[in-house]
């Protein structure tokens, strides 16, 4: 009778301590794999044609994907509205190595992917990548192209007739367009509303808003540094547009 | 001692010592996990402002002038990026409003400065609009409000020009909406008699609808005063398309 109670006690601990060994493994697996959850969801859930290689004119899409990309690889942003995290392009390898496997999934090809990666290590002042940067990263991805829209300021490119010219080695040309013949794709210079060359931004037109005064650009660091918006609205009498095309 | 025999000694009472252990280790670990996430989710611009604290601490006016301990960039800092950065200083005391210190540049900046933090805080956050200029070294100072120098520093700009001045831009388009397009936001605008969209700056097209010319035009002139704007700052072109 002894012998059976002994046995019954062992048995229940034994049960019971089983049951805490299951929940802890269960907390520390919670734990471990929580950290990047929104990369790796989004990640896991986006599967496309591999190998199939956008056109050149597909600029538009190339930077939506490269803002969409960096959007779904940092942490979405807390409840309440004082703090960014979202679209941050101040990455670390995690965020880097998801932008990648991303863009690839997305039918870019590993050497397109790894041209923009290149190109991101060279567009990123300050540790994020800003405006040109962000220009030149998309152009990057949709062409292959890694020769331009990086060493100046967007002023400076914008007052300087190499943008049309002198750029040679380029796989693209630049043709201005005027404001009323804008389509996605195209890059805006802002040019300080009233006069030329007195700001420095640039954007990819996305869309016409039905005001017909402004659109909607995809860009870096508006208004806030080292962030992607792909939903701000711009004047469109404050930019000027250039249209790219491959040669 | 064996499993068995140590469960046998341990007896049901000392069990149940044993769930409250393990219990509280959980408890620790999620509270543990929890504030991690926490921490990690500050963001790398985000500010630690300070929003409410004992009245003792309160600094009285008698306590300026205060310290700078630390800012950015540093003393001497050399290769600071040109482009719309953050110059931070950070104070030994609570400084109660934007009007208790000034802070002055030289050479002065291409464009201007704000200050963005929110007050009272231990540190002065001044965002530079439209950045620097390249390969300069720049003085700052830091004044209490009787003009008295409280710190000054230097820092010299890289030589590779900055990449974008989007919260210059972000001025410049807010202000040229505001003047020329102020009724932007409720454009295009349709009624029973006209519709109105912006042509160009400042000059309105409507559409008359009905052949009451008088009619459309004060009904055109009550909507754009119904949104604040003075009709007399806009040019109105009438087209009847009825």
């Amino acid at each position: 009778m002894a012998q059976m109670s002994k046995l019954k006690t062992i048995a229940q601990n034994s049960k019971l301590c089983g049951r805490l060994i299951i929940i802890m493994v269960i907390v520390i697996y919670y734990m471990l794999h929580s950290t990047y959850s929104v990369a790796q969801s989004y990640s896991n859930t986006v599967r496309v044609k591999v190998g199939t290689q956008p056109e050149t004119s597909d600029f538009a899409k190339a930077a939506q994907d490269v803002a969409n990309a960096y959007k779904a690889c940092t942490p979405e942003d807390p409840p309440g509205g004082k703090t960014k995290l979202n679209g941050n392009t101040r990455t670390n390898n995690a965020v880097e190595s998801c932008t990648l496997n991303l863009l690839q999934e997305r039918g870019y090809s590993g050497d397109f992917v790894e041209k923009f990666s290149k190109r991101r290590e060279r567009a990123k002042p300050n540790g994020c990548v800003e405006c040109l940067g962000f220009n030149a990263i998309s152009l990057t991805l949709a062409s292959g192209d890694t020769t331009t829209l990086l060493q100046n300021s967007p002023v400076e490119i914008l007052e300087n007739p190499s943008l049309l010219n002198s750029d040679r080695s380029s796989l693209l040309t630049y043709t201005r367009t005027d404001s009323d013949d804008i389509q996605p794709g195209d890059i805006g210079f802002a040019s300080g509303c009233d006069s030329v060359g007195s700001a420095g931004h640039a954007l990819i037109f996305k869309r016409l808003l039905p005001d017909t005064i402004r659109f909607e650009g995809i860009e870096s660091s508006y208004p806030t540094t080292c962030f992607v918006n792909d939903a701000q609205t711009h004047p469109k009498d404050c930019y000027t547009f250039f249209r790219v095309r491959k040669k | 001692m064996n499993m068995e025999k140590l469960f046998y000694f341990l007896g049901a009472h000392k069990t149940m010592l044993l769930f409250a252990i393990t219990g509280a280790a959980l408890v620790s670990l999620f509270w543990a996990f929890f504030i991690f996430n926490k921490r990690q989710n500050i963001p790398d611009q985000s500010l630690p402002f300070p929003t409410a604290y004992p009245s003792a601490q309160k600094p009285s006016p008698s306590q300026v002038p205060f310290q700078a301990v630390e800012t950015s960039p540093q003393n001497n800092e050399k290769n600071v990026y040109p482009g719309e950065i953050e110059v931070s200083i950070f104070t030994n005391v609570y400084i109660q409003s934007n009007k208790s210190f000034i802070l002055e540049f030289s050479p002065p900046l291409p464009y201007y400065f704000k200050i963005t933090n929110t007050f009272p805080a231990k540190q002065v956050i001044a965002k530079i609009y439209g950045g620097l200029q390249t390969n300069t070294t720049y003085t700052a100072v830091l004044k209490d409000s009787f003009g008295k120098t409280v710190y000054s520093w230097n820092f010299t700009t890289s030589i590779t020009p900055a990449q974008s001045s989007s919260s210059l831009q972000v001025d410049k388009e807010k202000a040229y909406l505001e003047k020329y397009y102020p009724l932007v936001d409720y454009t295009p605008y349709k009624t029973g008699s006209f519709d109105i969209v912006y042509k160009t700056k400042s000059t309105l097209e409507v559409k008359m609808k009905i052949s009451d010319r008088e009619k459309v035009k004060q009904e055109v002139i009550d909507w754009i005063k119904s949104h604040g704007v003075d009709p007399t700052t806009h040019s109105i072109n009438y087209i009847n398309s009825f």
